[in-house]
């Protein structure tokens, strides 16, 4: 990356302003994260680099608390087991619980995390471990995993926000999980197939005054640039042409733009529509996108439940991930399925389990992870972690590498440096490579 | 040699303060001999080579207008302000801003951000927090009143609700508010420091944390009820504080050493809470309108201690105020970022920043005689841009007599040497103060250790008493309750007995013989025996509850003297403590005060050895610019070689192709010839065979005669033919020996033309290894000319931080939003109707007063920024760092373009109406007035002739859809670049 010439009164001067001119009109100009100020350029390179490698994450909040025990860790036949039974998967020896048919067969491209321990038991603190990797303190905000992956892998020139999180019904302003990182990462919240606000030019605008307007406000920048040229003023003039691209690029929005039979594949329901945008917006370049799946809170009435919900997850997950796969995808991007926390592995009066954070899984799968590999153990009836515990700190980590991102690196946010994860935590090497 | 190169430095050195003095001295109040003065005195003596020049006139009053009115001045504000030549202009305008009704809602945003942040309200309903802080700053109320009122103010009832905020918004987080009690009211942020001395910051220290904690940590939120004017029962929340020794002091174990600490505040010492029985710690009534359900508040508030800390002599408290009040004006504090204080990152003028907190001290505190001052300062009216356009550019250095350089240079390298020694006694000084602090801290951490002992003591002994204190509470309890059935019952018999007298009463007049009434005697009279017949009981019951809790006292007392006897170890441990304390607090004070000027001198020498760095650059650049000259001359020459070649080359070729030509020539001669040959030859031929057969014939006739002429006449053709063969085989051979020659020539020349040729690539080669040097050599000039620019963007980037200028820097989304609306007349519009309104309501009288007006201009104008802050709130949320961070930090993303494009007002407020803007350039026939109007009122300064032209044009060419094509222009200059920062 060269030097970003800024106008410094040089007989360079209008050499440099040709140059960025150029440069902007293409929109290459000075790349990077101008958040942190005029200082953080420097960080431009690093960030570039990566950017280039183009990794991807998605990730699917089991709401609620997924129960271990009907989904990845199935303990059949013990006094904890319930009544639901393991099926033999894609990977000889490993076994799932059989309200994941479809999944199963895709088990050769997942790696099980089978000995989460986060001794949380509380869903908003749980939500807030799993997502941030740290502890929630009244003393410091910490950045969600989706605004960190923004930062240090969106690229903005796509034109495309960084940080989506797919509802039903979309709707809802920016998020606040982005902490120190500003608001430029929060999260745009999209569903029924509706473009983020604003991208849409009024009628009352006809095309010649749109394109007159924005010409207008380019010739009047240019003038003023060439003689005041600073980050800052390189970042406002750049996010006018981004939001013009957003505007040309609309349909990514628009899942009705998907094959008839790919709307099939995935279900018409909710979670169907959902998991078929996640695909369209990481085909696209988004660099994160979360999904949500709606409740798993089973205190009542558990395993009846988890036929439900599973029932819909099941199918639409299956079929992300061999799309993912068929398309070159999965090496780019990483896949989390976590919750706030498991459930007990004691069956309560009502049929239901609780709130359990003590021995429970998380399931990643895609980037630089060991593919069809199981980490970590519980013990017969799942009340303990036996070998392999890790933490979100450790999982937080490892989420960052496995999209090749330097977890043990810091970000300069006005003078402070600030770890991106727990300096006290570690990635869990073993299931990386 | 001092008197020639002194000119110089003062053009390297000092530009600015030529420049400045001239400009602005005269309008200063030379009477008034202010503060400001101080200031300039004070940054002058600081200058150093990167220097400013006073900012023009228009941008200046943009950027006081945006400071201290949150919008830019509107057109008619600017001409007048162009137009006034008066000398007291700027301190003139300077009040007729901070007298503007617009400047009260200018602090009352920055109260309102400092102290909470952007928080939502949840606890406090906006209109009454902004009630509060507008009757806050009406008052001119101090500003360290306003502090103490939001930590020590009433929290039982609702009179102080707003202040409240501070707590409540916080959610009552004794963790949330201890880490912005360092923030907001310190100037140091230590949330690492909570479980551990901070990683990064030598001098934050866990204690400093847990010090702050410790005036909040007893308070808890409680709900109370109350009856709202409709009589209907609300609940409410409130920051209720509790006596600091009934919760849990924090404890964190370090190395070993478990500690408990009291209050400190940053730069105190400790404070000790009076040592209070635990029956003694809270008041024994409620405090007058209290909520119903609010506890009673402990007799000992370490909130109170708070305040009366705050108001005394707490050093960081006043430094944190005034460098935020610099900020507020400059862009930047002092220090930077404004809640990092500490020895390794010092305020970059620390005699400055203590002037300043001097002032505002002796002010007591007015935020608005600060704020004058500092807008009335040299260094307030700097460019801002200083260094980008000012005398030192990156080529004058390289345009300066090389012996000019020298000198410079070696100014630079003395200045470095000179700073370079301070820097090595600064150090060891810092690091003698250090291990003085260091014996000082482990002294006080024995002494603390003695206490941590005396408490577990206590401790124990309050256990003992409070398990007495609950038998007494229990058997009071039961005392009240004995207490309440004896006196019940006698008072039901004896209006028992009354009634039955009233009854018998009754009967005596006229109803002697009413069964009824007889039947409700006998009953009444019944009652009363029954209840006078349980008073005895009830009575001895009493007594007995009464034996009972008084039974109880001894023991409590017995317990009273334990525990104050183990209290009263604590008096001499304290008074050792607080002994090691003072020591400590100085020690460590000593130490920051050292610290601090090593890191300042170091800070120096990194801005020095940046200079020189760019300075060597700079220089590096002629001699490689040389270098390159060079390299092109030779290249040059090279060519001229291969020109003279190639001319070589083009004669030889030239002449070989007349060579060729006259080969060519005699070939074809050669071939006339040779076929004129082979005609003689077979005509000789044919005469031979002729004449044979005539010899033939001759021997087979008889007459031969005429036959003997034909063949003598034959015989004569045969010599003249052979004649002519001979000659022509002479003509032939010469022709041969010509071609030969040809031939020969044509060899000499391609042979000259191959060297030629071989001469000529080896001149390429040459020239190419030459170019190829050349190119090396730009690559390096360009090379160096950018290593060039990133020194001098470094020395720049160090510059800002230390010049005391304002600072580039975005407009906050308020400033943003209320520009736009000023510059596109909505605001006006808005004033004007509420004053409308408020005239038709109250017309004001023709006498009203100066002050009346002024007041009715106020609520007219905050009437209209209610109205309008729907707007402003859309863009806070757009353009915002968010919640709970320190300052707006700078971002661009698409979602704020694309409401500026098509979500928001933006466009439609950019279209002609009345008089504004755009109307005013759909009017206008001159396009240079037009433009030149355009670009004041939107940017306050005139366009450049470039932007003249194009706009005129613009405009001129425009015809019918002038209008569409005003609004777009104005639209482009609201979303400009331009538009987005301070000047």
């Amino acid at each position: 990356m060269t030097f970003a010439h800024y106008a410094c009164g040089s007989y360079e001067h209008g050499a440099n302003r040709r140059r960025f001119l150029r440069q902007s009109l293409s929109g290459i100009a000075a790349g990077g994260a101008i958040a942190g100020g005029l200082g953080s350029l420097a960080f431009g390179a690093a960030a570039e680099q990566l950017k280039s490698q183009d990794m991807r994450v998605v990730v699917f909040n089991m709401h609620g608390g997924l129960s271990q025990l009907e989904s990845w860790d199935p303990k059949p036949g013990t006094k904890t087991g319930g009544p639901c039974r393991s099926i033999a998967t894609s990977v000889p020896g490993v076994h799932i619980s059989d309200l994941l048919p479809y999944t199963a067969k895709q088990m050769h491209h997942l790696c099980l995390m089978r000995g989460v321990n986060t001794a949380e038991d509380d869903h908003g603190k749980g939500a807030y471990m799993m997502l941030t990797g740290r502890r929630q303190s009244g003393a410091a905000d910490y950045p969600q995993i989706g605004a960190v992956a923004a930062r240090m892998l969106n690229d903005e020139n796509r034109g495309l926000p960084g940080h989506i999180v797919v509802t039903p019904n979309g709707g809802g302003g920016k998020g606040n999980e982005a902490a120190y990182l500003g608001p430029k990462y929060a999260s745009i919240s999209l569903g029924g197939s509706k473009p983020p606000p604003n991208t849409t030019k009024p009628d009352a605008i006809t095309d010649e005054s749109e394109t007159r307007r924005h010409e207008l406000r380019r010739h009047i920048n240019q003038e003023f640039l060439s003689r005041r040229r600073t980050a800052i003023t390189d970042a406002y003039t750049h996010s006018y042409e981004q939001a013009l691209r957003l505007m040309e690029r609309k349909d990514v929005f628009d899942i009705s733009k998907e094959p008839v039979r790919d709307q099939d594949r995935y279900g018409k329901h909710d979670f169907g529509r959902q998991c078929l945008m996640a695909r369209r917006l990481l085909e696209n370049g988004v660099s994160f996108v979360q999904v949500t799946h709606s409740n798993y809170d089973t205190h009542n009435e558990n395993f009846i439940f988890h036929i439900e919900q599973l029932g819909e997850f099941d199918q639409p997950f299956a079929t992300l991930i061999a799309d993912l796969a068929d398309r070159g995808l999965l090496e780019k991007t990483l896949v989390v399925v976590l919750s706030e926390f498991g459930r007990t592995p004691n069956i309560n009066l009502y049929y239901g389990r609780d709130h359990w954070s003590k021995a429970w899984s998380v399931v990643m799968a895609g980037g630089k992870l060991a593919r069809g590999a199981v980490f970590g153990k519980t013990n017969d009836e799942g009340t303990e972690v036996v070998d392999g515990q890790v933490d979100h700190g450790a999982l937080f980590h490892t989420y960052l590498r496995a999209v090749g991102v330097d977890s043990s690196q810091s970000i300069a946010v006005d003078g402070r440096e600030l770890p991106i994860a727990d300096p006290a935590a570690a990635p869990i090497w073993k299931v990386l490579t | 040699m001092k008197t020639g190169h002194n000119l110089l430095f003062r053009c390297l050195y000092c530009v600015i303060a030529i420049s400045l003095f001239t400009h602005h001295l005269l309008a200063g109040d030379l009477s008034k001999a202010s503060f400001a003065t101080s200031i300039d005195a004070l940054v002058e003596r600081d200058f150093e080579p990167f220097v400013a020049t006073p900012e023009s006139d228009g941008p200046l009053l943009r950027r006081l207008s945006l400071d201290l009115r949150l919008l830019v001045p509107s057109q008619a504000e600017l001409d007048e302000f162009l137009a006034d030549t008066a000398p007291d202009r700027w301190q003139r305008w300077v009040k007729r801003f901070l007298d503007d009704p617009l400047h009260r809602e200018r602090m009352v945003d920055w109260l309102d951000k400092t102290l909470l942040q952007r928080r939502p309200f949840q606890h406090v309903d906006r209109a009454k927090w902004l009630t509060y802080l507008r009757a806050v700053v009406d008052a001119r109320k101090p500003l360290d009143e306003i502090v103490k009122e939001s930590v020590g103010g009433v929290w039982w009832n609702q009179s102080e609700r707003a202040q409240q905020r501070f707590f409540l918004e916080r959610s009552g987080d004794p963790h949330a508010i201890a880490r912005d009690l360092g923030r907001v009211f310190f100037g140091r942020d230590m949330q690492c420091a909570q479980c551990h001395d901070h990683p990064q910051i030598d001098d934050y220290l866990q204690i400093d944390y847990h010090g702050l904690l410790a005036f909040v940590s007893p308070s808890i939120l409680v709900e109370t009820k109350f009856k709202d004017e409709k009589g209907i029962e609300q609940k409410l929340q409130v920051y209720a504080e509790r006596a600091a020794r009934d919760s849990p002091f924090e404890s964190v174990f370090d190395k070993g050493i478990l500690f408990r600490t009291g209050m400190r505040a940053p730069g105190d010492c400790e404070f000790f809470d009076p040592y209070e029985a635990p029956d003694e710690r809270y008041r024994a009534a409620p405090m007058p309108d209290s909520l119903e359900g609010a506890p009673n508040p402990p007799t000992f508030s370490r909130r109170t201690k708070l305040v009366s800390q705050l108001a005394g002599s707490n050093r960081a408290f006043a430094e944190n105020w005034s460098n935020r009040l610099w900020a507020l004006m400059m862009g930047r504090g002092l220090v930077h970022p404004l809640d990092m204080h500490h020895p390794d990152n010092p305020p970059t003028n620390p005699k400055l920043l203590n002037a300043l907190t001097d002032a505002l001290i002796e002010s007591g505190f007015d935020m608005r005689s600060l704020i004058e001052q500092i807008a009335l300062s040299n260094a307030y009216q700097i460019g801002s841009h200083l260094p980008i356009e000012s005398s030192l550019r990156l080529g004058a250095i390289i345009e300066m007599p090389i012996e000019l350089q020298n000198l410079f240079a070696s100014d630079l390298a003395s200045r470095t040497q000179s700073i370079k020694a301070t820097v090595i006694a600064l150090a060891s000084k810092a690091d003698e103060a250090k291990k003085s602090y260091a014996d000082a801290e482990s002294a006080w951490r024995i002494a603390q250790k003695e206490r941590v002992d005396v408490w577990a003591e206590l401790d124990k002994s309050e256990a003992a008493f409070r398990e007495v204190m609950k038998k007494v509470e229990t058997a009071t309890t039961a005392v009240e309750k004995a207490k309440k059935l004896f006196t019940e019952a006698s008072s039901r018999q004896k209006l028992l007995e009354e009634a039955s007298e009233k009854l018998e009463q009754a009967k005596s007049l006229g109803l002697a013989d009413d069964a009824e009434l007889q039947q409700a005697i006998v009953a009444t009279k019944s009652k009363a025996e029954g209840t006078k017949s349980t008073l005895p009981a009830l009575e001895k019951a009493l007594a007995d509850a009464v034996i009972a809790r008084d039974s109880n006292k001894p023991a409590l007392e017995a317990e009273r003297s334990r525990v104050s006897e183990q209290a009263s170890k604590l008096t001499p441990i304290e008074e050792r403590l607080h002994a090691a304390d003072v020591n400590f607090v100085a020690a460590r004070s000593h130490w920051q005060k050292a610290q601090a000027k090593h890191v300042v001198a170091v800070n120096q020498i990194s801005i020095l050895s940046r200079i020189q760095k760019w300075l060597e650059t700079s220089q590096s650049i002629r001699s490689l610019e040389q270098a390159r000259a060079l390299a092109v001359q030779s290249l040059d020459q090279l060519k001229s070689g291969l020109s003279i070649i190639s001319n070589d080359m083009a004669s030889i070729k030239k002449q070989l192709t007349m060579v060729s030509f006259a080969k060519n020539a005699i070939e074809s001669k050669y071939d006339l010839a040779q076929i004129e040959r082979k005609d003689i030859q077979s005509q000789l031929e044919l005469l031979r065979t002729t004449h044979d057969s005539l010899d033939k014939s001759l021997a087979l006739v008889k007459s031969p005669e005429s036959l003997v002429a034909a063949k003598q006449a034959i015989q004569v053709a045969i010599d003249s033919t052979q004649a002519a063969f001979t000659n022509s085989d002479v003509l032939l051979s010469s022709i041969i020996a010509e071609l030969a020659i040809q031939t020969k020539l044509a060899e000499s020349q391609s042979s000259q033309l191959v060297s030629a040729e071989q001469r000529s690539l080896e001149q390429l080669q040459l020239i190419g290894q030459a170019e190829r040097l050349v190119e090396i050599q730009s690559g390096m000039v360009q090379q160096t000319i950018d290593a060039c620019k990133n020194a001098m963007q470094n020395v720049l980037e160090e510059r800002q931080k230390s010049v005391y200028m304002a600072q580039t820097r975005p407009l906050s989304p308020e400033q943003l939003c209320l520009s736009i609306l000023q510059t596109t007349d909505v605001l006006k519009n808005h004033v004007a109707a509420e004053s409308a309104e408020l005239e038709k309501q109250s017309p004001l009288a023709a006498d009203a007063t100066n002050e009346q007006r002024f007041a009715r201009s106020l609520q007219a104008t905050r009437q209209a920024i209610d109205k309008l802050r729907p707007h402003m709130d859309v863009f806070a949320n757009l353009y915002s760092s968010g919640v709970g961070q320190t300052s707006d930090e700078f971002f661009a993303s698409p979602d704020q373009a694309l409401y500026m494009a098509n979500g928001g007002s933006v466009f439609q407020w950019s279209a002609p109406s009345n008089s504004n803007v755009t109307e005013k350039l759909v009017q206008q026939s001159d396009s240079k007035i037009a433009s030149t109007f355009l670009f004041r009122s939107l940017l306050a300064r005139v366009p450049t002739s470039e932007e003249q032209h194009w706009i005129g044009d613009l405009l001129s060419n425009a015809g019918d859809k002038k209008p569409a094509v005003a609004q777009e222009l104005v639209w482009s200059l609201l979303t400009s670049s331009e538009f987005r920062i301070y000047p």
